[in-house]
């Protein structure tokens, strides 16, 4: 039943808007796939935007929590800080789960479309007949072309593989940390390698039409982050100003304030800043 | 290496095949039809694999072999993954066009391969074979996904073309031969006729429809049926590809029609099953169109006296009238997986063989549906 839903809802509007923007745009498939890409992203870039907010109020009083964590030895007592904490600066920790989980089934309808819109086989083709509006225009145009730039969307292809591991790596590094705890930290910058090369993995399995969806949508992410968050290293400054947290209303230490500002504000290992220099600077 | 992590990259490395799975997309399955030949029935079980099986006294067969042969060293190589087209039987030789492997020419008596003799015949090929061969005058016909054409000599499996023809868009239908005359049909909704003597155009210019035509069939000599995923299903003239007749049905049309003098019969994805009186432009219904209840029909229909059976994809095999479109039977096909085979049809009966290759007889006397016990086929 969840199942039909998603597939009446999300899918089927998605693998359609794909083969339509395919007509659109010289019956190229590649070209479709970066539309549709950008395009999706654009129209849940709201959800994308309140998600990123959330985890920058939630960096701004990263100080204050590992205060508290420092300062009460009890973890009842530390929670019910933390909480407080939280009520006082406007922050909701569940705050970005919201966003993340509506975007999710988007996203998962966005890989599936296009790997249904791509069919591999004569019975995926078969398949593709079921999810296709009753539109001549549409009905007319496929199967899609599979050739993209001399490759073959359907397979998998070495450079999309690489792209696959270098965009994700780039996407881990603009995103904001959240946290200052070192051991969670360390896992953190372990991921960072470890999700570009997992995802580098499942590419050498995807067809590159996939692959090519993934690419954009990580440059996609890459290009919100800074937007959002800016980039020190190149001096690009954030574009879509974020409030930031409110400051408690009796415990606000200057150094809080001091943290919560655009400068500080920093990416996973920080933009132009060494591990050890983030070190140095924790209270 | 810190021991802290050791849990978190162990949960990432089980998640892999995890994700692994989640990105499998639809595998080849193949639908080649069951070929008889006197008492031997040539059917694809799993994967590409052809078995030839013997028909015994009730409802039982035994396979002589399987190719390719999984206890066989030089076999454990090839990886057909599907066959779509009707493998072709000529003296004592079985030609058979695989999804991924290339073409073999196999020999009747015990299925080893009288060519390519040393694995596959790949590297001779640009793109997989979604559909089959045709055989005339000794040269194999047959084309693939990237639209190429080749032409091969069916005695050694050599080039009888110095180069393979290039199409703009893949072949995915079988070429037919009728007459003097290759017809080739592209996924970019082109028929193209061609002289068997030199290769050289047979018609001014190709037909054209405005849907991908997957399959392509001849009515006889003198007319193709030319089924399309626009939804029409066109009769042509083979002499000069003219219409002569085009039939709009409600849904996408991937099929082989049944055929008698004046009539064809076939079914949609929409689950409709028509009938066409074929003698007049344009075509006329003879009856309202048979309602299989949304299931899609890809498998071709048999016709058998007046009994019209088609298999539908639940799978659910109807008998029909052909005269007056009434459903006489309806028999469901438990735990067979799906249809896609053309039903073939041999002394009375029709032969239906389902994705998990089991093989089912068609009785149009009684309207009943009963399975051929397979056994010693090698998957």
């Amino acid at each position: 039943m969840i199942g039909e839903i998603f597939t009446l809802l999300l899918m089927n509007p998605m693998v359609n808007l794909l083969v339509l923007l395919n007509n659109v745009l010289f019956d190229s498939f590649g070209l479709a796939i970066i539309a549709f890409t950008i395009l999706i992203r654009l129209v849940t870039f709201p959800l994308t935007l309140r998600q990123l907010h959330v985890t920058r109020s939630m960096q701004g009083i990263q100080p204050r929590i590992q205060e508290i964590n420092k300062k009460y030895s009890d973890p009842k007592r530390r929670q019910e800080e933390v909480m407080k904490l939280y009520r006082e600066s406007g922050v909701n920790p569940l705050g970005c789960l919201g966003p993340m989980l509506l975007q999710f089934p988007i996203l998962i309808a966005l890989y599936n479309a296009v790997r249904i819109a791509l069919p591999n086989s004569p019975e995926a083709l078969e398949k593709l007949s079921s999810h296709l509006y009753d539109w001549s225009y549409l009905q007319h145009a496929v199967p899609v072309q599979e050739h993209f730039l001399t490759m073959d969307l359907r397979e998998p292809n070495l450079l999309f593989v690489v792209l696959v591991g270098v965009t994700t790596w780039a996407q881990s590094k603009t995103t904001v940390t959240v946290t200052t705890d070192e051991r969670v930290r360390s896992q953190q910058q372990m991921m960072n390698i470890m999700l570009p090369l997992m995802f580098a993995f499942f590419a050498l399995q995807f067809p590159s039409g996939v692959s090519l969806y993934w690419v954009v949508n990580s440059i996609v992410g890459v290009t919100f982050n800074i937007l959002t968050y800016g980039f020190p290293a190149l001096r690009i400054e954030p574009i879509f100003k974020v409030r930031a947290p409110r400051a408690p209303a009796a415990e606000i230490q200057p150094t809080t304030a001091a943290l919560t500002s655009d400068r500080e504000l920093r990416t996973t290992h920080g933009s132009g800043r060494s591990k050890r220099q983030n070190r140095r600077r924790r209270p | 290496m810190n021991l802290r992590r050791a849990p978190l990259i162990g949960a990432i490395l089980l998640c892999l095949p995890v994700f692994a799975a989640c990105v499998r997309v639809t595998n080849p399955d193949g639908w080649a039809a069951p070929v008889i030949d006197g008492q031997d029935v040539y059917v694809s079980t799993s994967k590409g694999h052809i078995s030839a099986v013997t028909l015994q006294d009730g409802d039982a067969a035994t396979a002589r072999w399987t190719f390719p042969d999984k206890d066989r060293d030089p076999d454990k190589k090839i990886e057909p993954e599907a066959i779509y087209g009707d493998p072709v039987i000529d003296g004592d030789r079985v030609y058979l066009a695989t999804f991924s492997a290339g073409v073999f020419a196999l020999n009747k008596a015990d299925g080893r391969p009288v060519w390519p003799t040393n694995g596959t015949n790949t590297s001779q090929i640009k793109g997989n074979l979604a559909g089959g061969v045709a055989l005339a005058n000794g040269i194999l016909y047959f084309g693939t996904t990237e639209g190429r054409l080749y032409a091969w000599n069916a005695s050694d499996g050599s080039p009888a073309w110095p180069e393979p023809k290039r199409f703009d868009r893949g072949i995915w239908a079988t070429p037919v031969v009728a007459g003097d005359t290759l017809f080739v049909a592209t996924m970019g909704g082109e028929v193209h006729a061609l002289s068997l003597a030199d290769g050289s155009p047979a018609w001014i210019d190709p037909f054209v429809a405005t849907g991908a035509i997957a399959d392509l069939f001849a009515l006889d000599d003198g007319r193709l049926f030319v089924p399309s995923i626009n939804r029409h299903a066109y009769v042509l003239n083979a002499e000069d590809g003219t219409i002569l007749a085009d039939y709009r049905a409600r849904d996408w049309v991937w099929t082989e029609p049944a055929v008698t003098d004046s009539h064809v019969f076939f079914g949609d994805f929409g689950g409709h099953v028509y009938g066409l009186d074929i003698t007049a432009t344009p075509a006329s219904p003879l009856w309202d169109p048979v309602s299989l209840e949304g299931e899609r029909v890809k498998a071709g229909a048999a016709i058998i006296g007046d009994v019209l059976i088609v298999a539908d994809r639940k799978p659910v095999v109807t008998f029909i009238n052909a005269t007056t479109g009434q459903i006489l039977n309806r028999v469901p096909i438990e735990d067979a997986g799906t249809v896609r085979s053309n039903v073939h049809v041999a002394d009375g009966f029709a032969y239906i063989l389902t994705t998990k290759g089991r093989l089912f007889r068609a009785n149009p006397q009684n309207y009943s549906v009963a399975e051929i016990a397979l056994t010693g086929v090698k998957k």
